[in-house]
């Protein structure tokens, strides 16, 4: 029973002389060997806010943007005193003239609602954040394409009146399931003698899935866009140009007459997809002219907790150009509206058909 | 979890009522041992290439584990895992409020948690030479050096805190055997050459012709200590039962000063209760 005591008290001494104390400095260490947060004061959310577009942004020179005005124009409506709904008031303000549906942001306290870029048009009149979609709606689409199967949340098709395929897709899903989902969508499409593909509801996901989903539609290999991203705090910091080559991918590519259906929600990894598709003669686009939001687009966050989006790259088309904030033009406009939908009906998608048709 | 612990617990007053036929055993004899180790975390970092704010987490921890010793020579396998809730610590029940509509007019208020996850896993293997082996001494030290690979993957509205890492790091161990059951061992460990994977500035993983991993990790460079420190030291005390069977607890502390792109602190407080079999 000594022996038994003795070794216990040594052990309790060894936990007393090295553990806990090591636990103490560890712990009251932690906060120095991380770093401090920036106190959250309206004023830090702010400079933090503003000096992240500063060294991040990629689109200043595309939209003549001069970043230093904005900063000049609003430092001055910001104090420590102001409430949570004016700082969101002053930040929204700042992003607007950015047009720029990449950048949003999201107040987390759960009482201001998330502020979106916005897709920008003139709607009665006036320049108007669109919101709501109301030029597409899958539903009154279903009044068209009875037969739509559904093979994951992004991707849908089905058959139309004259043996036209339709193909709808509204994101990105993993590359394995979007090459296993197209795979058995074109075999059963094969033989139609054309195809609508739909992606009026498409908004983003990943650049290099649209990439494949596009190759199943290339006659050749073409170059359809570059990127340079943000990689320093200078507005002319960036990588050197990324080249995205579309090229033929899957067993078999679908060649014969495509309709490509677009709208002002057409965006990101959807435009790219367009910009891709727009490179082929056997394509066709039809609708609305695209969003005009094509960068990648992480999240940031403020000292109080908010998050926001930017876009850090400079995308292009094969030809140099810059539709950020643009958007792609259809090579025939046709727009479904808010009330064509309320009665069922879906006016681009019948000219898509018409065009399928001859 | 808890449930896990009694029963681990259970075990171990089970076995410690069999350690009758206890012997005296030699110090580092050839031997396999095998081990569970359950436990608790506390993990915080600051990744500026993102975000001002410090996350906190506390994952659970599972760890199994595999030595082989002889007199001279210990090999040691270690597959760590940590799943947990991650926020930021000031800001810790962040809600999202999204107002949604549709074309028929119908508005619809979403309001649910930004919350975020983080899961961390490392594979490592390591070999020591006993530079102490005599069967008298009670007081042993092995050096040698292990190789991990630890990915540490947060999930959540930014790619705050992501990096993987394939490091060298020279490692050395030291033993206080306190009697025929009792014994106490601390490590300490540097890594001096680490492959490191940590996203771009631009915070991005898009690639042509990539997916996201592969798009991640094509910004893997070798790094040095000068930008890639992570020294972690570990204390454990380990109770014999018998021959066969052992069980200790063990706590682990280690820092990460990652300078690229921007710099990226963390620590990583780890408690684990271990139960081993040796045949």
């Amino acid at each position: 029973m000594q022996n038994i005591m003795k070794s216990y008290n040594s052990i309790l001494r060894t936990i007393l002389f090295i553990f806990f104390p090591g636990l103490f400095i560890m712990a009251s260490c932690e906060e120095e060997l991380i770093g401090q947060e920036k106190v959250n004061t309206p004023v830090n959310n702010f400079e933090h806010f503003w000096k992240t577009f500063d060294t991040h942004y990629g689109l200043f020179e595309v939209k003549q943007i001069d970043w230093q005005h904005v900063y000049n124009q609003y430092r001055s409506q910001v104090n420590d005193q102001m409430t949570d709904e004016q700082l969101y008031n002053v930040l929204t303000s700042m992003i607007v003239p950015l047009n720029d549906n990449h950048v949003n942001l999201y107040p987390t306290n759960g009482e201001l609602p998330v502020f979106p870029g916005g897709v920008i048009r003139y709607k009665d009149g006036e320049l108007t954040i669109l919101k709501v979609q109301e030029d597409y709606a899958l539903n009154v689409v279903k009044n068209y394409v009875t037969d739509l199967k559904e093979l994951s949340p992004n991707m849908r098709y089905g058959t139309l009146e004259n043996n036209i395929g339709y193909l709808n897709l509204t994101g990105t899903d993993s590359k394995k399931d979007t090459e296993k989902n197209l795979e058995g969508a074109l075999n059963d499409l094969r033989q139609t003698q054309s195809l609508i593909v739909d992606v009026r509801g498409h908004y983003g996901g990943m650049d290099a899935i649209s990439q494949y989903v596009a190759g199943r539609f290339a006659s050749e290999n073409k170059l359809y866009m570059t990127s340079r991203k943000r990689n320093g705090p200078a507005h002319e910091n960036f990588t050197e140009l990324t080249e995205w080559y579309c090229k033929p991918t899957g067993n078999y590519q679908y060649t014969k007459r495509i309709i490509l259906l677009t709208s002002r929600f057409t965006q990101s990894a959807g435009e790219t997809f367009t910009l891709a598709m727009n490179e082929y003669n056997h394509v066709i686009l039809l609708g609305d002219i695209t969003a005009g939001g094509f960068s990648d687009n992480p999240n940031f966050e403020l000292p109080n907790g908010w998050i926001f989006s930017l876009s850090v790259g400079d995308y292009r088309a094969a030809d140099g150009k810059s539709y950020e904030g643009i958007g792609i033009a259809p090579d025939v406009i046709k727009i479904t509206t808010k009330s064509d939908l309320l009665a069922g009906k879906d006016p681009a998608l019948e000219k898509a058909i018409e065009l399928a048709s001859h | 979890m808890n449930r896990i612990i009694i029963l681990l617990l259970g075990l171990a007053v089970t076995i410690m009522a069999q350690a009758q036929d206890y012997q005296k055993r030699p110090w580092m004899a050839l031997e396999n041992r095998v081990g569970l180790a359950l436990g608790i975390g506390n993990v915080k970092y600051l990744d500026q290439n993102t975000s001002p704010l410090i996350y906190r987490s506390r994952p659970k921890n599972l760890r199994l584990f595999y030595n082989l010793e002889s007199n001279t020579f210990l090999f040691a396998f270690d597959l760590d895992l940590k799943i947990g809730s991650n926020v930021p610590k000031y800001h810790p029940d962040r809600t999202m409020y999204f107002q949604e509509e549709d074309y028929t007019g119908k508005k619809e208020d979403k309001k649910f948690p930004a919350g975020g996850s983080l899961m961390a896993g490392r594979i490592s293997i390591g070999t020591y030479y006993k530079i102490s082996s005599t069967q008298e001494s009670t007081f042993k030290i092995a050096v040698g050096g292990r190789i991990s690979n630890e990915l540490f993957y947060p999930q959540g509205w930014t790619a705050s805190g992501l990096f993987n890492s394939l490091s060298f790091s020279p490692e050395g161990l030291a033993q206080h055997w306190i009697d025929e059951h009792n014994s106490i061992t601390a490590s300490i460990r540097l890594p001096v050459v680490a492959l490191l994977t940590r996203p771009t500035y631009d915070n991005t993983v898009s690639r042509p012709d990539k997916t996201m991993v592969e798009g991640f990790f094509e910004n893997s460079r070798w790094v040095s200590p000068k930008s890639f420190l992570a020294p972690a030291f570990g204390i454990r005390y380990d109770y014999q039962f018998n021959q066969h069977w052992g069980a200790a607890l063990n706590y682990e502390f280690g820092w990460y000063s990652i300078d690229t792109p921007q710099p990226f602190r963390a620590t990583q407080q780890t408690l684990l209760a271990n139960i081993y079999h040796q045949f």
